[in-house]
């Protein structure tokens, strides 16, 4: 356990040194809330309601599909994996660390963007916090795990890339969080319901009961840990 | 002396290729043991497979004592620094972080250098270091010398025999011969999934047959002689020059290298 707890500590810091992970998880979020955010506010002024939402979570998503999986691809994609391995390093570490830390990493992306809306954009906070930021936590363990099977799971590291637009483009194009999902055409909306993005905006927003949106988010990172499980007990 | 490895009826198959077949070897505790073959000829699967690394279709592989790997390619988080690693290791392998090992290998460089900054050297080092970590009683290394300039390699060198002085058995697969003849108290010869050879170097040279190289310099010349033993021989052609006053400048034995038995060896063996 203390060797775990050092070296999840230790990839904390290794993000932190990581130019790719700052500009994923902090950088472009934070200029796309900067912009898109005013183009929001000035197109459609009732966004002030949900800007929050959208926000942290094309934040979220752009951490977890774009930034966590070359990390992940690191160790599993190369021979770290097997040195891990020679030293005793059981094969979970990889993922566990990484996803604790850039939980962490997402964590803190959020609260910027919850303290700054509203002093920027005047836009509404959440009128529970608490709740709010226990929805961005499941939504982020959900989109975690998302990126961890694009990490771990893709044999070639060099097409992670395509695969993380794949997931992050209609992540945020058929949620809602650019325009009504009431908008899209029937086909394009049930396949946004593929997507985390679409459950937790839905949810954060206030559409459909706990239960409704709960429980395709469990479904989706239980699918995903399965997956996990499965492509670490098959790496040769 | 016991065995501090042994391999019985060790078989390892990818799909139609069979990389080894039958292996069955031993390894005695305190020597340095060479595992030599050409490109693909299995060497660095099986010793994957002794580490544990890699799984095997059939046979047995026993070690006595806990083991140490430096693997042929290895690599850790470009962002992690040397000393970091060393903690990370030594964490999960629940054990104290030997400073003088460290210290012993140079490693003082290398605790705030980022993995990303090390030469090849260096990497190959730390990954020594890594190896060490726990002291263990066997340790694996695969071409350890790789990438390492003279200096990098004579220190190298130097480690590996110091550790040998402290009782540690060390399995060695290398490309060079060199290396191998002048660190390996035995070496194993791999071709195409068997064993070849396995046994000092004296006794590859007496199997291939080799007599000894005289070459005498002498005021009148230098004169080139063969001899299948060495004693006998060499007293015979001194006392001849001892005889008719003939003065002797410089004397060369020699048996051929390791690399030209392994090279006859394996064009044997590919007939």
């Amino acid at each position: 356990m203390k060797a775990f707890v050092y070296g999840t500590a230790l990839q904390w810091k290794m993000d932190l040194r990581s130019k790719s992970l700052l500009v994923t998880c902090y950088l472009v979020p934070l200029l796309f809330f900067a912009v898109v955010g005013e183009i929001f506010i000035s197109v459609m002024p009732q966004t002030k309601e949900t800007l929050i939402y959208s926000m942290t979570i094309m934040g979220i998503c752009m951490g977890t599909a774009i930034g966590v999986p070359p990390s992940l691809a690191e160790i599993y994609g190369t021979d770290i994996r097997k040195m891990y391995k020679a030293n005793g390093i059981p094969v979970y570490y990889g993922i566990l660390s990484t996803a604790i830390s850039s939980l962490l990493h997402l964590m803190i992306l959020s609260m910027i963007i919850y303290l700054a809306a509203p002093v920027i954009f005047d836009a509404s906070r959440p009128e529970n916090p608490a709740g709010y930021f226990g929805k961005v936590l499941i939504f982020a363990i959900v989109s975690l795990s998302t990126g961890a099977v694009l990490g771990c799971g893709i044999p070639d590291p060099s097409k992670i890339p395509m695969f993380s637009q794949i997931v992050f483009l209609p992540s945020i194009m058929l949620s809602g969080i650019m325009f009504p999902v009431d908008l899209l055409p029937e086909g394009l909306r049930t396949a946004g319901k593929l997507f985390p993005a679409s459950w937790a905006y839905r949810w954060m927003t206030g559409t459909g009961s706990l239960f409704e949106n709960l429980l395709p988010l469990c479904g989706i990172s239980a699918a995903m840990a399965f997956a996990c499980i499965w492509r670490l007990r098959t790496l040769k | 002396m016991a065995d501090a490895v042994a391999v019985t009826n060790l078989s390892k198959q990818y799909g139609r290729h069979q990389v080894f077949k039958y292996l069955d070897f031993q390894v005695k505790q305190g020597e340095i043991f060479g595992i030599l073959g050409m490109n693909g000829a299995g060497k660095t699967t099986l010793l994957e497979c002794m580490e544990g690394l890699r799984d095997y279709d059939s046979g047995t592989v026993k070690m006595n004592g806990s083991i140490g790997i430096q693997l042929q390619s290895a690599s850790i988080p470009s962002y992690m620094k040397g000393k970091e690693a060393v903690r990370l290791i030594a964490g999960w392998k629940k054990t104290e972080i030997q400073e003088e090992i460290l210290y012993k290998l140079g490693m003082e460089e290398l605790k705030e250098k980022g993995y990303a900054e090390m030469s090849t050297g260096q990497k190959r080092k730390l990954h020594l270091a890594l190896a060490l970590i726990g002291d263990p009683d066997i340790l694996f290394l695969d071409e350890p010398a790789a990438g390492l300039d003279v200096e990098g390699r004579i220190r190298l060198h130097r480690q590996i025999r110091r550790l040998r002085e402290r009782g540690k058995t060390i399995l060695l697969a290398s490309h060079d011969m060199g290396e191998v003849e002048n660190l390996c108290d035995r070496i194993m010869i791999l071709h195409k999934g068997t064993i070849l050879f396995c046994g000092t170097v004296d006794e590859l040279s007496k199997r291939m047959g080799k007599c000894y190289q005289i070459e005498i310099l002498t005021t009148e010349g230098t004169q080139k002689f063969e001899a299948k033993d060495i004693g006998e021989s060499m007293l015979d052609i001194l006392e001849d020059y001892k005889s008719k006053n003939i003065k002797i400048q410089d004397i060369k034995i020699s048996r051929g290298t390791l690399e030209q038995h392994f090279l006859e060896l394996m064009e044997g063996g590919s007939r």
